[in-house]
């Protein structure tokens, strides 16, 4: 019987934060143009999800997101992992991998604008990019801190190659690749809602909303579609937390990645 | 029990020293070194604090080469999967993110071993390495000790015909320590298995080895080789007990241990 409930106490912070925002805009300490009542903030989220089609910017956004994970997934871990079992090749590209890590991806967008022209696949294209590079170089690091002597072991038992990349160096390197994979989720979903701003696709997605929005003055409205995105990165946050856990449910959470092999 | 010449493996004139070490100076660790190691027997390397027997173990598990010489397995145990070398880390052995039943499982299904009969082997090497009730667990979800067992019975999975221990048999507690050594001399007699154990441990020497090698020195030189063929479990009132334990005290008296 805890007397001090962590989750509880979250919680009640979050109340909390909701009290002090209802109270600074009931004694009127700031503008309403800059910060509406959450009364008039929940009316414009139900009134966007009722009759407005927010829910199918959230749809849009989270589909432009998961698509770029994935890509970024697919090509960015296999290549990756063929680096960490090709150390010496990794090695050559290591420098030119980190210096195209280094370049924000915001600066290729006029470039990608040329390239692949205004629509879906510069928004994909963009997010997917600095995610393949995280996943690709947390791969190859991964793999290449393996444990010299699993490795060795799967060689003298004949594992192929492909066998060997797949079934030792995989495992060995899964929990910097979920870590590559936290921090990718953030940057596509910044990458995303950032890109949607610039350019409207179709609908539109939540950049698109909230960038709309301001520019109407419909601030509750403004309001809303920024924690309808803020949910939405919880929301990928958690999934994400969730993967690894159960991805990496063979590995204590006590054991350091790096001293598992020391 | 009849003379056993056959040899297992044989280091000849090997010279090694470790990298970074001035050879003007402190000279070669290992120079020009002979010894050979007969095949199906227990054979305890022992020395002092860095007399150079851990190195001799990874010499003979191929996990580091000799500046100069060779060391020659005999044709039955040359291949890489011949002989092992595993130290007192046991998550060098195991896979963690297999479970306790897929690390016994996976070596000897990847070589196409046991065919059909697999399951019943690796229920076998369970039953024997009292893992039984951990079959479904991850390695790193048991204890020390239990992550050690795990670690020689999937080393054992895929029938090994030389072990080297490199002060294994430390890692366990003593009780577990008694029933694996049977398990092993088992192993060792049922198998034709050869085992090369390094350690400090007199009373290991005494109860497991077939053999016991004294190294030390600077270069490493055989400082006694103490046969113990006497049956198992050893009689400590034997007269041929007696006289191997007194030979291990003598070499204490040198400064050997």
């Amino acid at each position: 019987m805890a007397i001090f409930d962590h989750k509880r106490a979250s919680w009640a912070i979050y109340a909390l934060l909701l009290l002090l925002w209802w109270l600074v805009t009931v004694a009127r300490l700031v503008d309403p143009i800059i910060l509406p009542s959450p009364f008039a903030v929940a009316s414009a989220l139900v009134n966007l999800f009722m009759h407005h089609g927010l829910l199918r910017d959230l749809a849009e956004t989270s589909g432009r997101v998961v698509a770029a994970l994935l890509i970024a997934s697919v090509v960015g871990i296999p290549v990756g992992l063929f680096f960490g079992y090709q150390k010496r090749l990794y090695r050559l590209v290591e420098g030119p991998l980190h210096a195209l890590r280094s370049v924000p991806a915001t600066c290729l967008f006029p470039l990608l604008l040329i390239v692949i022209g205004v629509g879906e696949e510069s928004i994909i294209t963009l997010a997917a990019y600095p995610c393949l590079l995280i996943l690709m170089v947390n791969s190859a690091s991964g793999a290449g801190l393996a444990e010299p002597s699993r490795v060795r072991q799967g060689r003298i038992l004949g594992l192929s190659p492909f066998q060997l990349v797949t079934q030792v160096l995989f495992y060995e390197a899964l929990p910097y690749i979920t870590a590559g994979l936290r921090t990718s989720v953030s940057y596509a979903l910044v990458l995303v809602v950032a890109v949607e701003m610039f350019i409207g696709v179709g609908h539109g997605g939540l950049g698109r909303r909230i960038y709309d929005f301001q520019s109407s003055f419909q601030i509750p409205e403004t309001y809303s579609a920024i924690l309808v995105t803020g949910a939405l990165g919880l929301f990928l946050n958690w999934l994400v937390g969730r993967l690894e856990k159960r991805l990496l449910r063979w590995l204590p959470q006590t054991v350091d990645p790096k001293k598992r092999s020391s | 029990m009849p003379p056993n010449t056959e040899s297992a493996v044989e280091l000849r004139d090997i010279s090694f020293a470790y990298d970074g070490a001035d050879e003007e100076v402190s000279g070669l660790l290992y120079d020009r070194f002979s010894l050979s190691i007969r095949r199906g027997e227990i054979t305890e390397i022992m020395g002092a604090s860095g007399s150079g027997k851990s190195t001799l173990g990874k010499l003979l598990g191929g996990e580091i080469l000799p500046n100069s010489g060779s060391i020659v397995w005999a044709d039955a145990l040359a291949a890489d999967l011949d002989h092992y070398y595993m130290d007192q880390k046991p998550e060098k052995v195991f896979y963690p993110s297999q479970t306790v039943r897929k690390n016994l499982s996976y070596a000897p299904k990847t070589r196409g071993l046991f065919n059909g009969k697999l399951d019943s082997w690796v229920d076998q090497l369970l039953n024997d390495f009292r893992l039984t009730a951990l079959s479904d667990r991850h390695p790193f979800f048991t204890s020390g000790g239990q992550q050690s067992r795990i670690a020689l019975a999937r080393v054992l999975s895929w029938k090994p015909k030389a072990i080297i221990l490199d002060e294994y048999l430390r890692s366990l507690d003593p009780n577990t320590r008694d029933w694996v050594i049977r398990k092993l001399q088992h192993f060792a007699a049922a198998e034709r298995m050869t085992i090369i154990a390094i350690t400090h441990d007199m009373t290991e020497a005494l109860r497991f080895a077939d053999r016991c090698i004294i190294i030390g020195g600077q270069p490493v030189k055989v400082l006694a080789d103490i046969p113990m063929h006497l049956p198992h479990p050893r009689d400590e009132q034997a007269p041929e007990y007696r006289a191997a334990q007194e030979a291990l005290f003598e070499a204490v008296r040198h400064g050997y241990l």
